[in-house]
C-alpha cells in the first residue's frame, strides 16, 4: 500500500473535484483513480427495436402475448448470456408496466392503498410471452475502447410499447389512453364503444 | 430503549391437539381469540399490526381437521386440508372436477402448499381501504372509503352493497356451491350443518364478518355430496396476472344434461358481492333449454339484473354477463 496504491500519490490529469475526494479517501485501502482519456466523437446510446403479438378475449379483457422479439443495437456483445438476460429481463419490467404495474393512491386522502405486489402487480412468470427471443445486430461501436456499449433501460420502453401498439392493432386505437391496460380497461371500452379512460392525471 | 414497532405484536399461542381442545379454548378466550388456520389471512393483518389478538389458536396440530375421506354419499375434506392436498386428490378430479380447477386458480403453488381450504372460505375481505386499517363500516367506523366519487373501487362489489362495498375473494367458494357442498360448523351449542351458500353473509347481515362464524365457532369440514359428481362444469377466472392474483370476477357452473337441453345447474360466481353470489333465477331461467348461444344470452343479460356499479368497477357488469354466458354455451367460444 501506499503512493500510487492508496490515493497519496495521483494522476496529474484528474479533475480538481476528483482530487479533493481521492485525497479525502487516502490512506484507507486500495484506490484507484483516472480520468477517461478516450477520444470521444459524440454520445453513445444504445437502441432496441421490440415486435410483439398478443391475443385478446374480447370477452374477458384479458390478454396473452403470444411472441416477443427484440433486437438490440448494442456494439460488439461481449458476453451473449449476460445480455441476453439483460434484454430479456428488463423487457419484462417494461411488458409489466403494460400489464398491471401501478401504485394506486387515495385520491381524497393521498394515501397509498397499493402495498403488497398482489396490489401492484409486477409480471408473474407465467405472465411472460409464450415465445421470446432476442438479438443484436453486432455493429462495433468506434466511440467505445471495446466497442461495446451498455444496455439496461432501453429495452422496458421497448417491451411497454411494443405490447401497447400490439393492443392498438388488435383491439383498436380507441380502446385504452394509458398503461397500465388491464382486462377492466379494455372490457369498459369495447362495452361502451368508446374509451372509458382519461388520459393519465394521476395513477388509478 | 427504543420500541421497535417492525414486528407482529406479541400474543398468546395455543396449539391444541383436538377439536374439543381447540373449542374449549375458544369458549375460555371468546372475542379476543383469533383461530389460526395456514395463516397467509392472519399473518398480512399481524403484520401490518392491524389484528392485535390477544390470544391465537392454531389448528395446524389437530390431526382430525386434515385430509379427504369418503363417505356414503361424497367427500368430507377437512378444513385445514391445505390447496395442494385438494388439487391432487384422485377422487375429487375424477368426481368433482371443479373443485380442484378453482383451488389451482388460487394464489401461486407455495401458497397452496400452506393455504387451507377452510381458511380460503373464511377468508376476510380483500378490500384495500379495510386491509390498509382505514377506519371503515367493517373495521367498525361509520364510512366506506371505496363507496366514494373519488374512492379506488376497480375490485369492488357490484351487487348486494349494504354501506361496505368489499367483495369476497375465495375461489373455491363458488366451485363449492356449485357442488351443493355442507359446511360442518361446531358451535358452542354443537354441531350445524350449513348449505355452502348460506355459510357467507353480506354486509346486510353482519357487516364486520364474512361468514356466519362467531366467536366460538368452528368451521370443521366441507362435505361434498354425490349429487353434481360427473356432472359438467364449468369455472373460469379474470384476474390481472396469470398467477398470484385475487379475481376480478370468477364463476363456477355444473350442469346435468338431459339429451341436448340442461336438466339441472347450479351456478355460482365471486368477486361481485361480499358473499359468493348464486345465481338461482338464472338456473331456473335455463333448466330444460338448450345449451346455445340464444340461451346463453338471455342468461347473460339476467345475471347482471340489478346490478350497481362503482365508479371504477363498471366492467365487472359486461364481465359477469360475458362469464355467464361463457359458462352457459360451454365450451365453444
Amino acid at each position: 500500500m501506499g503512493g500510487v496504491y492508496d490515493g497519496h500519490v495521483l494522476p496529474p490529469d484528474i479533475n480538481k473535484f476528483t482530487v479533493t475526494s481521492a485525497t479525502a479517501l487516502a490512506g484507507q485501502g486500495l484506490l484507484a483513480v483516472a480520468k477517461d482519456n478516450y477520444k470521444h466523437d459524440g454520445n453513445t446510446f444504445s437502441f432496441v427495436a421490440t415486435f410483439a403479438e398478443v391475443e385478446a378475449d374480447v370477452e374477458t379483457g384479458q390478454y396473452r402475448i403470444l411472441d416477443f422479439l427484440a433486437y438490440a443495437d448494442v456494439g460488439t456483445v461481449l458476453h451473449p448470456r449476460a445480455l441476453g438476460g439483460q434484454i430479456m429481463g428488463r423487457s419484462i419490467l417494461g411488458i409489466g408496466h403494460t400489464t398491471g404495474q401501478k401504485w394506486v393512491y387515495d385520491q381524497q386522502y393521498g394515501l397509498p392503498l397499493s402495498k403488497r405486489f398482489y396490489h401492484t402487480k409486477p409480471p408473474s412468470i407465467l405472465d411472460i410471452p409464450d415465445k421470446m427471443a432476442w438479438a443484436a445486430v453486432e455493429i462495433p461501436d468506434p466511440e467505445t475502447p471495446i466497442g461495446s456499449r451498455g444496455i439496461g433501460e432501453p429495452p422496458v420502453g421497448g417491451g411497454c410499447a411494443a405490447i401497447l401498439n400490439a393492443l392498438s392493432d388488435a383491439l383498436g386505437d380507441e380502446i385504452f389512453r394509458r398503461a397500465p391496460v388491464t382486462s377492466d380497461v379494455i372490457l369498459a371500452s369495447l362495452e361502451a364503444g368508446k374509451p372509458a379512460q382519461d388520459p393519465l392525471r394521476s395513477n388509478i | 430503549m427504543a420500541v421497535i414497532h417492525d414486528v407482529i405484536p406479541a400474543f398468546e399461542l395455543f396449539q391444541p391437539a383436538s377439536v374439543d381442545d381447540a373449542l374449549a379454548l375458544q369458549a375460555r378466550y371468546g372475542a379476543k381469540a383469533w383461530v389460526l388456520a395456514g395463516g397467509l389471512d392472519s399473518f398480512d393483518w399481524f403484520k401490518d399490526r392491524i389484528k392485535r389478538p390477544e390470544v391465537v389458536i392454531d389448528l395446524s396440530q389437530v390431526k382430525e381437521l386434515r385430509g379427504i375421506r369418503e363417505t356414503g354419499d361424497g367427500l368430507e375434506i377437512g378444513v385445514m386440508t391445505t390447496l395442494t392436498e385438494v388439487v391432487g386428490h384422485p377422487v375429487v378430479r375424477e368426481k368433482y372436477g371443479i373443485l380442484p380447477i378453482a383451488a389451482e386458480a388460487a394464489a401461486s403453488p407455495q401458497i397452496r402448499n400452506q393455504g387451507t381450504i377452510g381458511g380460503n372460505v373464511s377468508q376476510d375481505a380483500r378490500c384495500w381501504y379495510y386491509r390498509g386499517g382505514w377506519p371503515c363500516y367493517r373495521a367498525g367506523g361509520n364510512i366506506c372509503y371505496a363507496d366514494t366519487p373519488t374512492g379506488m373501487n376497480r375490485e369492488h362489489a357490484i351487487l348486494d352493497a349494504d354501506r361496505c362495498v368489499a367483495v369476497n375473494p375465495s375461489d373455491t367458494a363458488p366451485a363449492l356451491i356449485a357442488l351443493d357442498a355442507k359446511m360442518v360448523v361446531r358451535t358452542p351449542k354443537g354441531e350445524r350443518v350449513v348449505d355452502a351458500e348460506n355459510y357467507f353473509i353480506g354486509p346486510g347481515t353482519d357487516i364486520t364478518r364474512m361468514t356466519i362464524l362467531k366467536p366460538g365457532d368452528l368451521l370443521t369440514a366441507i362435505r361434498i355430496p354425490s349429487t353434481w359428481a360427473g356432472a359438467q362444469f364449468h369455472f373460469e377466472k379474470v384476474r390481472d396476472r396469470s398467477v398470484w392474483d385475487f379475481a376480478l370476477v370468477n364463476i363456477a357452473a355444473a350442469i346435468v344434461m338431459s339429451g341436448s337441453s340442461i336438466q339441472r345447474i347450479r351456478l355460482a360466481v365471486n368477486g361481485v358481492a361480499a358473499h359468493p353470489v348464486r345465481l338461482s333465477a338464472v338456473e331456473a331461467a335455463v333448466a330444460g333449454k338448450p345449451r346455445n348461444e340464444e340461451t346463453a344470452e338471455m342468461a347473460g343479460q339476467l345475471a347482471i339484473q340489478g346490478a350497481e356499479p362503482l365508479q371504477y368497477n363498471g366492467f365487472k357488469v359486461p364481465l359477469l354477463r360475458n362469464l355467464v354466458k361463457r359458462a352457459i354455451r360451454g365450451a365453444v367460444a
